[in-house]
C-alpha cells in the first residue's frame, strides 16, 4: 500500500472516530426542550474540518460512517433515516460552497448548511406527517437556530482548522493549500 | 474581518431580526384556539377541548413504529411516553398557546390547536 493512501484512510478512520464519539454524546443532551430537533451539531465541526482539510470525497465517506454508526450505536434507525434528508442536502450545499469561501470564512459555509439541515429537516416533517400547518410555527425558529448553531460549529472549526495549519499539523485541500486564510 | 466575511455578517443578522420577529409576531398572532387536535397521517383522529377537562385522563395512539400516551390534565395536553428511541415528542413537553406543535415523526403523529379552517373542513368530511 501507498503511503500516501495508508495515512489517507488512517485520517479518515480517525476523524469517523472523532464524529462518531461527538455524535454519541451529543445525543446525550437535549439542548432545547422547549423546541423540537434542534441540537448544536457538533459533529458537524468534524464533516467540515475533512472538507476543507481532505476534500468532499474523503468527508462524504466520513460523514457517512459517522451517520451509519451513529445509527446503530444510539438505536435512532428510524429516527437518522428522517434526519439523512437534511445531512445530505447540507453536505452537498457545503461541498458545493467550499470552493468559493476561504479556510477564514468557514463559519459562513457552515451557517449555509445547518440552514440547509434545518429546511431540509422541516420539509421532511411536513411531508411525512401531511401537514403544512407546521411550517409557519416552526420556519422562524429553525433558521435562528441554523443561524446561531451554525456560526457556532463553524468558528469552532475555523479556528481549530487555522491553528493547526499555522502549526504545520495540516494543510488545506485543493485550491486553498497555499492561499493565506483571512 | 475581511470586507466579504463583513457583508455576510450584516446579511445573516438581518436574516436573524427577521426571523425573531416572525417568531414574535406568530407567536403573540396564534393564541390557542382551546382545542386540540390530535392529527395522523394529517387526518384529525380526534379533538381535546381543554375548558372541558374535569378530571385527567390519558389516551395512547398506535402507528406503524408504535406507540404514543398522550396525556391531558390541568396543565394542558402533552405526549407521557413514546416507545420509540429518540423521545422528541415527549421532551417537547405541553401543546402551548403560543408555542409549536408537538411532533412525532416515527408515528407520523401532530398535536396542533385547531383552528377554524380546520374545524370547517372537517365539518365537510365528517372528520
Amino acid at each position: 500500500m501507498k503511503k500516501g493512501l495508508m495515512k489517507k484512510l488512517t485520517t479518515q478512520g480517525l476523524l469517523a472516530a472523532v464524529a462518531l464519539a461527538v455524535f454519541v454524546v451529543e445525543a446525550q443532551i437535549p439542548l432545547l426542550p422547549a423546541v423540537q430537533g434542534i441540537k448544536l451539531g457538533l459533529a458537524n465541526v468534524v464533516s467540515l474540518f475533512a472538507l476543507y482539510t481532505m476534500g468532499p470525497w474523503s468527508a462524504c465517506m466520513i460523514l457517512l460512517t459517522r451517520i451509519l454508526l451513529g445509527g446503530l450505536i444510539t438505536g435512532r434507525g428510524a429516527a437518522l433515516l428522517y434526519s439523512l434528508g437534511g445531512g445530505l442536502l447540507s453536505f452537498v450545499l457545503c461541498a458545493v460552497l467550499h470552493r468559493f469561501f476561504s479556510p477564514g470564512h468557514i463559519w459562513i459555509v457552515s451557517i449555509f448548511g445547518a440552514l440547509a439541515h434545518n429546511l431540509g429537516q422541516l420539509a421532511m416533517a411536513v411531508w411525512i406527517t401531511r401537514t403544512p400547518a407546521l411550517v409557519p410555527p416552526y420556519l422562524p425558529v429553525l433558521v435562528i437556530a441554523g443561524l446561531l448553531t451554525g456560526l457556532f460549529t463553524g468558528l469552532a472549526c475555523q479556528v481549530l482548522a487555522n491553528r493547526l495549519n499555522r502549526l504545520g499539523f495540516i494543510r488545506f485541500y485543493g485550491k486553498w493549500t497555499d492561499m493565506p486564510d483571512g | 474581518m475581511s470586507r466579504k466575511g463583513k457583508a455576510w455578517a450584516v446579511l445573516f443578522a438581518v436574516l436573524l431580526i427577521a426571523c425573531a420577529a416572525a417568531w414574535y409576531g406568530f407567536a403573540r398572532g396564534s393564541r390557542g384556539t382551546g382545542v386540540a387536535g390530535v392529527y395522523q397521517d394529517g387526518v384529525l383522529l380526534r379533538t381535546i377541548e381543554l375548558s372541558a377537562v374535569t378530571a385527567p385522563y390519558e389516551f395512547t395512539v398506535t402507528g406503524q413504529e408504535g406507540t404514543n400516551t398522550v396525556r391531558v390534565d390541568e396543565t394542558g395536553v402533552f405526549i407521557r411516553e413514546a416507545d420509540c428511541p429518540d423521545q422528541t415528542c415527549v421532551r417537547h413537553g405541553p401543546l402551548l398557546e403560543d408555542g409549536t406543535p408537538i411532533v412525532c415523526l416515527p408515528n407520523r403523529l401532530v398535536i396542533r390547536w385547531v383552528t377554524e379552517e380546520d374545524a370547517g373542513l372537517d365539518g365537510q368530511t365528517g372528520g
